[in-house]
């Protein structure tokens, strides 16, 4: 759904990703870690089109990403930036339902319908009726998780619509959100056959929730694989910095649960 | 610039307008402020004489006078502060959108220092020669903002074209002081009224050009709505909704010029409707564009015949400048709702 090849790029003088290649398959969930700086929001801002890489290439859908427009590409992906900046006065189903924007063809009780599907994938349901800026920062980050998933599925008629990249989706969220809502991304990525790719910096979330993992350190890849494979205490020294110990998850064996001294 | 809080207004919380609800009492009201403000001025009209007047010339000694005084003089005039409040409402939307800032207007690209400056040069260097007047008025508002937008453009963003704006609006109001130092009497007192605007301009010929391509133009910025909701939320969001922003932002400062630059060459400034209009219809609908843009007209063309109307009528024989009553009412009207204990 996604294939990196090679990327590189530059932000002014510095280097800020060198060859990272990754593929992203339907129904998958790839998680990026790295350290402050480590060139994941580059990496994610690189395959959502906001950046140009200065090295090799994005395929989205098997089309390479700089042949797609803005309005294409909104209906390919769609995208949670980190810490949304919404200061105007709108309401939780107004935002919500912007997801729609990229299929101004759809009707409006279509329209209702990806809103409340998707409110309740966030746990959202009951901020319908109140007003988006008298949230508070976790409840607001839910409201933008479900307008990304509304823009990610109201494509599926369409035949678009297919990936979803995540940047700290879970950063102001309390611990049984941080778990719903990777649940409902990774529901999403079986059930709907989305791609799903997310910036996480909870370590043990995301071995818990993501398929495979990508370790990032000075905009170069660490490790790349399964969970089980990627998180040693090595591959973790090097990506952050401290010593850690990787233990078997007292309730699934196969999972690795890391422990940093 | 944008990532700058800037000083909100909010209403306490509590049911709503809906855009639907609020746009027929505004239409109500304007309809009804239109009908008293054609009937009243220097020649008081009876309202009962009115739907004769309108449909024909009826069979009383004043008849054919208030006949006449209306076709030729109210009419014009109520139609056109129509347009130009609603022209200058839409665009200061418009401009609020494109700069993610509550306090952002037409002006602040230099579409009306661009004007004026275009205005005043035809006054001085034309001698006060009214027909170059407008069309230089245009030509300077449309060069303003192409050239802040140019400029901006080398930069990063919105926030540069805004720094460039305020630029540019110094240069402009600079040479528009050079202009005034040199002008002679009588061209200092055309130049003095056109700066505080005025609606007197008003005539059939000059709507049957004005009115068509203000609406066309507000049809063209009403279609943007879904564009200036996923502004809101961020450019790099906009761009993921699928909005490019660099046509984007050029299509909506070009339309907003090609809207305010006719209305500020036909008026002179008239300030305070294009900030002050959007911003209040925002606090009762909020900020969903799809509803606001609309409203947003309606709600200026009513402030603007309002203020007309009160602009003709206190100083009977003389009249005032509707850029002195719409900044003399809007201005404290806007500090009251700021100090209300509202402000966040």
């Amino acid at each position: 759904m996604i294939t990196a090849r090679h990327l590189g790029c530059r932000r002014g003088q510095r280097t800020v990703l060198t060859d990272v290649s990754l593929e992203l398959a339907a129904g998958e969930v790839l998680g990026v870690l790295g350290a402050n700086g480590a060139g994941k929001s580059s990496l994610l801002g690189v395959l959502a089109g906001d950046l140009a890489a200065s090295h090799g290439e994005v395929l989205i859908a098997g089309r390479p990403l700089a042949e797609l427009d803005s309005a294409a590409l909104a209906r390919h992906r769609a995208v949670l930036p980190q810490s949304p900046t919404l200061s105007f006065d709108l309401s939780v189903t107004e935002v919500v339902s912007m997801g729609t924007y990229p299929y101004p063809e759809l009707a409006p009780s279509d329209v209702d319908a990806l809103v409340e599907r998707a409110l309740l994938l966030a746990d959202g349901l009951h901020f319908v009726g109140r007003r988006y800026l008298q949230l508070s920062g976790g409840e607001q980050q839910r409201v933008q998780f479900a307008r990304v998933v509304v823009q990610v599925l109201a494509g599926k008629p369409a035949g678009s619509g297919h990936c979803l990249l995540l940047d700290e989706p879970t950063a102001s969220l309390d611990p049984r959100h941080q778990q719903s809502l990777l649940a409902a991304a990774h529901d999403l990525a079986r059930q709907e056959q989305l791609a799903v790719l997310c910036v996480l910096h909870d370590v043990n979330l995301a071995a818990r929730w993501c398929d495979r993992l990508l370790l990032l350190a000075s905009g170069e890849t660490v490790a790349y694989g399964a969970p089980a494979e990627v998180l040693t205490p090595d591959t973790l020294q090097q990506v952050y910095q401290i010593p850690a110990a990787v233990v078997p998850h007292p309730h699934d064996a196969g999972r690795p649960l890391v422990l940093f001294d | 610039m944008s990532a700058v809080t800037t000083p909100t207004i909010s209403l306490p919380p509590g049911p709503r307008w809906t855009a639907p609800r609020l746009c027929a009492v505004l239409a109500l009201l304007l309809v009804a402020t239109l009908l008293a403000a054609a009937a009243s001025g220097a020649v008081n009209i009876p309202l009962s004489a009115l739907p004769g007047l309108l449909l024909g010339v009826p069979d009383t000694p004043d008849g054919a006078m208030w006949h006449s005084v209306l076709w030729q003089v109210r009419l014009p005039r109520v139609l056109f502060a129509v347009l130009v409040g609603g022209g200058l409402a839409l665009a200061g939307a418009a401009m609020q959108a494109l700069f993610r800032n509550p306090l952002a207007e037409p002006g602040l690209v230099g579409i009306s220092a661009g004007g004026a400056l275009g205005a005043v040069a035809a006054i001085v260097l034309g001698g006060a020669n009214f027909t170059l007047m407008a069309p230089a008025a245009f030509v300077g508002s449309l060069l303003a903002t192409l050239i802040a937008y140019r400029l901006g453009r080398i930069g990063h963003g919105m926030d540069s074209i805004l720094l460039a704006g305020v630029a540019i609006n110094a240069i402009c109001w600079a040479i528009i002081g050079l202009f005034t130092y040199l002008a002679n009497d009588a061209q200092l007192r055309t130049l003095t009224f056109w700066n505080l605007g005025s609606l007197a301009g008003a005539t059939w010929p000059l709507l049957a050009f004005l009115g068509p391509w203000t609406v066309l133009i507000c049809a063209l910025l009403l279609r943007d709505w879904r564009a200036m909701n996923a502004l809101l939320l961020g450019e790099r969001e906009a761009h993921h909704l699928g909005f490019a922003l660099k046509p984007l932002r050029r299509r909506l400062i070009v339309l907003t010029a090609l809207l305010v630059g006719p209305l500020v060459a036909a008026t002179g400034t008239i300030g305070f409707v294009g900030l002050v209009v959007p911003h209040l219809v925002r606090l009762v609908l909020g900020a969903d564009h799809r509803g606001l843009l609309p409203t947003a007209i309606l709600a200026g063309a009513l402030a603007l015949a309002l203020a007309d109307w009160l602009a003709r009528t206190v100083v009977i024989p003389s009249e005032l400048p509707i850029g002195v009553v719409t900044s003399l009412i809007g201005g404290p009207f806007f500090l009251w709702l700021l100090t209300r204990g509202g402000a966040r």
